[in-house]
């Protein structure tokens, strides 16, 4: 199968260290997104994610699929958590075979860059106990069209 | 009409629970996502300025502009997302 998407409850398990390339592979591209202790001026012990899963699976799915198909990639595999995600745990993993690099590192950006702005999944931070910060200005509700943010600071 | 709206995240937080049911005027038999929008602004002002840059979504699709909601669609409102 050339996409696979799961959204499973907490973080993300440890890719396995030897995993099998698909034939044809001579590239693998692979993206974690860890979740950081800082956000904004405040300090958090955790994120939780919610997802509309019906939707952000599918989206992932064909999202996956165009990028495949438009860039020759021979393989797309994305994990995303929902739930409680800790501090220096990973939440999101995109991994990319294809032939040669050069597809495989264009999907990459794309196919992040466009879950950031269309994907339907949220997250909360869990702030560490103490006083709170005031809401870092990236949370804040926008006016302007969804398109143009993604919501919250990120790799 | 009455149109059930799915909500997530900080809409959900904001209303308190996961959906909002909006009574909007509906033409030909369905409702407008702009008409939905404003409906929902006016019954739900909790979700303030979160509405002005969020979408709709229809059946788990983005909805097209001027596309009509039908009593049978599953309405979601998509704010602001922050997955990745």
């Amino acid at each position: 199968m050339s996409v696979e998407v799961t959204i499973i409850d907490g973080p993300l398990p440890a890719a396995p260290s030897a995993a099998a390339v698909v034939d044809g592979a001579g590239a693998v591209v692979v993206f974690e997104g860890i979740v950081r202790a800082r956000e904004g001026d405040g300090v958090i012990e955790a994120l939780e994610y919610q997802a509309y899963e019906p939707m952000a699976q599918r989206q992932m799915g064909e999202l996956a699929g165009e990028l495949v198909a438009r860039h020759g990639l021979l393989r797309v595999r994305v994990e995303h958590s929902r739930g409680r995600v800790g501090v220096g745990e990973c939440s999101f993993r995109l991994v990319i075979e294809s032939p040669h690099r050069a597809e495989a590192l264009a999907a990459m950006g794309e196919f992040i860059d466009r879950l950031k702005r269309d994907v339907p999944i949220w997250k909360r931070p869990v702030w560490r106990a103490g006083p709170r910060p005031a809401p870092p200005t990236d949370s804040t509700i926008a006016a302007t069209p969804a398109a143009a943010r993604s919501g919250h600071p990120s790799a | 009409m009455k149109v059930r709206v799915l909500l997530f995240g900080p809409a959900a937080a904001a209303v308190g629970r996961g959906e909002a049911v909006v009574k909007v005027d509906a033409e030909g038999g369905g409702a407008g996502c702009e008409g939905l929008r404003v409906a929902m602004g006016e019954q739900y002002p909790v979700l303030g300025r979160m509405l002005g840059g969020a979408r709709f979504a229809v059946n788990q699709r983005f909805a097209e502009p001027g596309q009509t909601i039908g009593s049978g669609d599953e309405v979601a409102l998509i704010t602001l997302v922050s997955g990745g």
